[in-house]
């Protein structure tokens, strides 16, 4: 009887425990969660360590291009002092905060601040949109000054010669017409030269777009490259005619000598 | 007799009072005319031009103002200035190359 009963006993608890919805409850659902919790960790893992490499790189990159420019900036020979000093300075702040970036960004745990780490790289620097371009130009208007003041210079000793050879009775209507050509294009250059550099000395990342400055500036240098190069070829001519007419003027001589 | 020696004494003293004033003037006058001759030496050759970079420029380079010698006018340093123009003008290319590739630089979102 004791027997019997505790058979049945057994056997209703095992039913309960088959028909029980918590058991299934606790057996079926438990492990999914968990599955779906460490795939979605690790994706996001790797996703951190793709920004960070992808971030890295970036950094470096502009690293690199800020050093260039910093050694640019540096062999500046017309560019003022004060303005020498502001971007040198620039450049520094620059690479400092960078280089702290890329180590802030190495160090971050957390997707979100990761995400906003890496797209400072833009909004807050703007290397490649506003401050490279501005660097460049700033050493083509550099470039520029120097050439026109070597232009301005050959430009006087030419207009010498030129009057010596007048003196002497020489047909010089030509070449002085390319001496007043010369010098206008070497004026005009030193004009287009420092409108760029007035445009583009003042902007900053907040500018940015700005980019119907930096093309404006990018024009003027265009035009005025093109000055100093029609006025370099203006010199060429002027010495050649120079030379011919006083090896013109030294036969002339020598035949009066032999008569 | 001794009248006449102060005498003589006294215009020895006045004339050479006045021989050291004659070279004075002279020497001062030299001085002046001198250099009135530099100023207008330096000035002449870069009448032609107005160098309208310098006012912004505090660095700019001295040539404007340095006299030239008889070498400086001669056909090869003419030419040699040219050429560093032209060397100079090959620099600035090669920096409107670098605007150009800054300026269409593309930017890699690191985050997509």
């Amino acid at each position: 009887m004791k027997v019997k009963y505790i058979s049945s006993l057994a056997v209703i608890s095992a039913v309960g425990l088959i028909l029980n919805p918590a058991v299934f409850a606790q057996t079926v659902t438990s492990t999914p969660p968990v599955a779906r919790t460490t795939l979605k960790q690790i994706n996001q893992t790797n996703r951190m360590v793709n920004i960070k490499v992808r971030a890295d790189n970036q950094i470096q990159y502009r690293l690199t291009s800020l050093n260039n420019a910093l050694a640019r900036i540096g062999n500046a020979k017309k560019l003022s002092a004060g303005d020498k000093s502001k971007f040198t300075s620039e450049v520094q702040t620059d690479i400092a905060n960078m280089t702290d970036l890329k180590a802030k960004i190495d160090s971050d745990t957390d997707l979100t601040t990761l995400i906003a780490d890496a797209k400072s790289i833009f909004t807050d620097y703007r290397v490649y949109a506003i401050f490279l371009p501005q660097v460049h130009m700033l050493a083509a208007v550099d470039i520029m000054g120097v050439t026109a003041d070597n232009l301005a210079s050959v430009s006087a000793r030419l207009q010498t010669r030129i009057q010596r050879d007048q003196s002497q009775n020489q047909d010089i209507t030509n070449l002085n017409n390319l001496l007043t050509d010369m010098n206008s294009k070497t004026v005009d250059s030193r004009t287009q030269a420092q409108a760029a550099e007035s445009e583009v000395i003042s902007l900053s990342p907040a500018d940015f777009p700005a980019s119907q400055t930096l093309k404006d500036a990018r024009s003027k240098i265009k035009t005025g490259t093109q000055d100093l190069k029609t006025a370099r070829q203006d010199g060429l001519q002027i010495l050649q005619g120079l030379r011919s007419l006083e090896k013109e003027a030294a036969n002339a001589s020598t035949t009066a000598a032999n008569r | 007799m001794k009248k006449n020696k102060r005498y003589l004494n006294n215009l020895g003293s006045a004339s050479a009072i006045v021989v050291i004033i004659i070279a004075l003037v002279i020497i001062v006058a030299g001085m002046y005319l001198y250099k009135r001759g530099n100023v207008s030496r330096i000035a002449t050759p870069d009448n032609s031009l107005t160098p309208s970079s310098t006012a912004s420029n505090p660095q700019s380079p001295q040539a404007q103002t340095t006299a030239n010698t008889a070498s400086d006018y001669s056909d090869a340093a003419l030419q040699n200035d040219l050429e560093n123009a032209g060397t100079n003008l090959n620099n600035l290319d090669t920096e409107s190359s670098n605007i150009d590739s800054g300026m269409n630089q593309q930017q890699v979102d690191p985050t997509q």
